[in-house]
């Protein structure tokens, strides 16, 4: 019998970040360590969960970087590692765990990047010094992960990298978790938001449709926090709407199961985006989506069969979809419908393992 | 296969680009691939694709002619195009793709209106002149693709599904109470009837034409002048062996892979066995069970069917554990209550290999054109059943056992002296005595009074002449629950998970043959689909052709005493709809058949399919 691979994973595993934040990095790293991989590898974990969503100083930052350096190049050296697998998001986060990676590629060991924030690309396109960096990266590692096939195009593209070292697995989530048996679809209508209260993720344009869309029968939650949060609660309480929209904080748990539950659309009109677990998480829970064109979204939303696609920033797109849904209830139900099968088919767990079998092996 | 859709202003009023783009959001199902628009002055209309032949941008839709004057979008497959093309080719005209559609729209340029009864194959179409500005829209002879409409003195709006049309605000939700009198009759609205007031459904073989606001409805193909002949048996043996072969690999034409739904019966088997021929190996065949069949399923059969002919065999197991968004979403699909159960199946059948395959070639309309139920045989033992007919009356309509209440409408159906009548008594499992608008509250039961169940099957019989009365009840059929019910069906399920269905047995070619023959020889001795049988001897192993018909009913009436039953009950009782149904009477037979008592399974079947669907449409009665 072959002796198991060691495999060093830097990822997300504790239960829940300080404030109780239970993200989809944590459900992706440890549905990972739970599943029948682990009958091939050998996992030996370096957990990196941020102490929090909210921003965080540089020292605060750099202080934990270097701590887990010090400890990974332990491991490297002495506890015969065969791959080194890490999961980031995106600027310090990519450089941190891009530069581990540099240094079990010196030390000879099969390195995995799986970089899953959207943000990235903007870093790339407005910063040379970020994409050098990337470059560099991306060129000492074995392997990187795409979320689809946009992300594998333009890391393809953007870095000259050959295409056979960039390997497309989508985003998963724990489908079990979600409540998709739904409720009766009705009056009001219920929209959420869920995610960061900020310009890029299309609030703002979220809040112009609903303004446009006036008195028809529905209801709005925005669930999340970020730097426009106290701006839209002003705007929402100088244009009359708190009677239509709900403003929340962060909601975790059970308590965010719940409003997906209820949910009968969910908008994601987002500027930037690589393969958000928000999505995937409204799709598990019988929701039916309007989401922006960017990132992998386009490879799981088929516009006008499990949901509707719009431009970033197309704010009558957003409303005339939006209308259509209230229209017709039915189409919330077939868009619904069709969007839990394609969970199932292409965002389960099981429905990811074989690629990552096929890497780790 | 593809969905349609066009607003045309008849008071030359601007579209709005954004009204058919909702139109067509509406229909993404249908046709996920692609999506165009033509968009002048006073009309607009779409197309939603499916790429099935000539997958390139070049079988882009709408499609212009050569010269820009004609405009075509259309939904369908025309198996005999190549053949066509080959005729217009000769009388010099020129073709820049491999699509079916350019070659419609050159027949059209060629024969105008004459074109339609060329075609052999499925299609509802379109088509702008944008000299004249007449748009013509038609559909095949069958019924097999849907084409639905609606004209006030506005608008002319047409569409592959009724939500297209409803989505553009310009028409009413009021029901309409003659489609109401034959759901509650057969469970779903007969002709050119929708269960919408202000929607109809274009006939089988209608074309209609509109120009200068005028709209003229007109008929290129009509079954009731079929000259029924004789014929030598054995000659009827070959043809159709010949023709059914021809049938099967036209339906073959494709540019990705076809696949068949093999049930292990007759006239799945039998394409399989045609098919193999022409495909090889590579033939994916798709056979089922479900959770609920009870174990009554034909798998064994298409399996030794699939390894005798070597296609890629795929079985299934599929499990209704989520049937209530099912029958709702059923309800959606299409956009009226529908009451024919065996839509489930379909569904979850369509949902299960969703993704795999993309056209299915299936056995529909060999029964109906070959003879395969008993009530052919019925009709010809009339008069055996006249003289136990006289005591249907001893039997009381508040009988609770099931099966004297069968009886007491069987009796009564066979006895009825109005020979359309009683094919369609026959063919309902209501019954006179116990009428189904029974459960309607008094406003409703008022309006239905002035309407006809039968009114659909007086019409048809009133222009069948000379032909005996087995035969009449052939093409009763074929122009009644053919289109009405079990094309229906198939269109709505798979369209909802954009897959393409096929039904060689609907072939032009070979129907035209079979419907030309004598009942007697079909059903000979009464023996149902004799002449079929005959013809595939040799073809199909006789293990199959000699089967006993099996399959199994889909268990509405078990579910709605049981899984169902609390949910039948919230929804006819849903204060939305509180205004349709006598909650007394309904109350009263949803609690006799938790008891198992009456005789009320289907006939609550439709009112819960009535009740999903007034309430989701939000429909004035």
């Amino acid at each position: 019998m072959s002796k198991r691979k060691r495999v060093l994973f830097i990822g997300s595993f504790k239960n829940s970040g300080r404030d109780g934040n239970v993200g989809g990095q944590m459900y992706a790293c440890r549905s990972l360590i739970e599943s029948e991989l682990k009958d091939m590898v050998q996992w030996v974990l370096v957990d990196t969960t941020a102490q929090t969503n909210l921003k965080r100083s540089l020292i605060n930052r750099l202080f934990y970087a270097l701590r887990r350096i010090v400890k990974i190049l332990y491991l490297v050296l002495f506890k015969d590692i065969d791959i080194v697998m890490a999961f980031c998001s995106s600027g310090y986060s990519f450089l941190e765990k891009g530069t581990i990676l540099r240094i079990a590629k010196r030390l000879n060991k099969k390195t995995i990047l799986f970089p899953r924030s959207g943000y990235i690309i903007d870093q790339i396109e407005r910063d040379d010094r970020f994409r050098r960096k990337v470059k560099i990266i991306f060129s000492s590692c074995d392997y990187i992960i795409s979320q689809g096939s946009f992300w594998r195009s333009f890391f393809v593209d953007k870095f000259n990298l050959p295409v056979i070292k960039v390997i497309t697995i989508p985003n998963w989530i724990n489908i079990d978790y979600y409540d998709s048996s739904k409720k009766k679809i009705g009056s009001p209508l219920k929209i959420l938001f869920l995610g960061w209260i900020e310009k890029n993720k299309g609030v703002w344009e979220i809040l112009e449709a609903i303004k446009r869309l006036g008195n028809d029968d529905f209801i709005v939650d925005f669930a999340g926090n970020g730097t426009d949060f106290e701006k839209l609660k002003l705007a929402i309480s100088d244009e009359n709407l708190t009677d239509k929209v709900n403003l929340h904080n962060w909601v975790y748990g059970e308590q965010k199961i719940e409003l997906l539950a209820k949910a009968d659309i969910f908008l994601l009109p987002s500027y930037r985006e690589g393969l958000p677990n928000a999505l995937l998480e409204a799709m598990a829970s019988f929701t039916a989506v309007i989401a922006s064109n960017v990132g992998a979204i386009p490879d799981i939303i088929q516009s006008g069969v499990n949901g509707f696609l719009i431009d970033p920033g197309d704010v009558n797109s957003l409303t005339r979809y939006l209308q259509i849904y209230i229209q017709n209830h039915c189409l919330i139900l077939e868009h619904s419908r069709s969007a839990l099968e394609t969970i199932k088919e292409k965002n389960s767990i099981n429905s990811i393992l074989p690629e990552f079998m096929k890497l780790l092996n | 296969m593809c969905g349609i859709a066009g607003i045309y202003s008849l008071r030359g009023k601007p579209i709005d680009r954004d009204s058919i783009k909702n139109s067509l959001a509406c229909i993404a199902h249908r046709g996920p691939d692609d999506e165009g628009l033509f968009c002048e002055n006073n009309i607009s209309f779409g197309h939603r694709r499916l790429s099935i032949i000539d997958l390139s941008a070049a079988g882009h839709q709408p499609m212009y002619s050569d010269d820009a004057r004609y405009v075509i979008v259309y939904n369908g497959e025309v198996y005999n195009f190549r053949e066509i093309r080959i005729d217009l080719e000769k009388r010099g005209y020129g073709f820049r793709s491999n699509s079916d559609t350019e070659v419609i729209l050159k027949a059209f340029t060629e024969w105008k209106n004459d074109c339609f009864i060329k075609f052999n194959g499925m299609f509802a179409i379109a088509i702008f002149d944008r000299q004249t500005r007449a748009l013509v829209v038609a559909r095949d002879r069958f019924g097999i693709k849907p084409l639905y409409f609606s004209v006030d003195n506005n608008y002319f709006i047409f569409a592959s599904e009724i939500k297209a049309i409803l989505i553009t605000g310009l028409v009413s939700k009021n029901v309409n109470y003659q489609a109401l009198s034959e759901y509650c009759w057969y469970g779903n609205p007969l002709g050119a009837n929708t269960m919408f007031e202000s929607i109809c459904e274009l006939l089988p073989g209608h074309f209609l034409k509109i120009e200068n606001g005028q709209i003229e409805d007109d008929i290129y193909y009509n079954y009731n002048k079929i000259f029924v002949r004789e014929e030598d048996e054995e000659n009827a043996v070959r043809q159709i062996r010949e023709k059914l072969d021809a049938a099967v690999h036209r339906h073959l034409i494709s540019d990705v892979p076809v696949g068949i739904f093999l049930s292990g019966g007759i006239d799945s088997s039998a394409i399989t066995a045609f098919a193999s021929k022409y495909y090889g190996n590579k033939l994916q065949t798709y056979s089922v069970a479900f959770d609920f069949d009870r174990g009554i399923n034909e798998l064994e059969r298409a399996a030794f069917v699939a390894k005798k002919y070597k296609t890629q065999h795929n079985e299934l197991y599929v499990k209704a554990d989520d049937l209530i968004p099912i029958i709702e979403e059923l309800v959606c699909s299409h956009d009226e209550p529908f009451a024919d159960a065996a839509n489930i199946p379909l569904f979850l059948l369509c949902r299960a290999i969703k993704g795999h395959i993309k056209v299915v070639l299936q056995g529909d309309g060999g029964d109906e054109i070959f003879g395969g139920y008993s009530r052919y045989k019925t009709v010809q033992d009339r008069n055996k059943w006249l003289f136990p007919a006289q005591f249907a009356s001893c039997i009381s309509p508040s009988a609770t056992s099931p099966r004297l209440l069968r009886l007491k409408r069987f009796l009564t159906a066979i006895s009825e002296k109005n020979e359309a009548i009683r094919h369609a008594l026959l063919l309902t499992m209501e019954t006179p005595g116990i009428p189904p608008e029974d459960i309607f509250s008094e406003g409703i039961k008022n309006k239905l009074r002035e309407s006809s169940p039968f009114n659909r099957y007086v019409d048809i019989y009133s222009s069948l002449d000379g032909i005996s009365t087995i035969d009449k009840l052939f093409f009763a059929d074929n122009q009644i629950i053919l289109p009405d019910t079990f094309l229906e069906k198939v269109d709505k399920s798979t369209m909802a998970h954009g897959l393409e269905v096929r039904v060689p047995f609907l072939d032009n070619t070979l129907t035209d043959y079979v419907m030309s023959l004598p009942a007697s020889l079909k059903v000979k001795n009464g023996e149902k689909k004799y002449l079929l049988k005959r013809s595939l001897r040799n073809i199909v192993p006789d293990s199959i052709l000699d089967a006993p018909k099996s399959g199994f009913g889909v268990p509405y009436s078990f579910w709605l005493e049981n899984k169902l039953n609390n949910y039948l009950s919230e929804r006819v009782n849903d204060n939305s709809i509180a205004h349709i149904f006598d909650r007394g009477y309904i109350n009263k037979l949803i609690s006799q058949h938790k008891q198992g008592k009456g005789y009320s399974g289907f006939l609550l079947w439709k009112a819960l399919q009535l009740a999903i669907w007034a309430d989701k449409y939000e429909i004035d009665f």
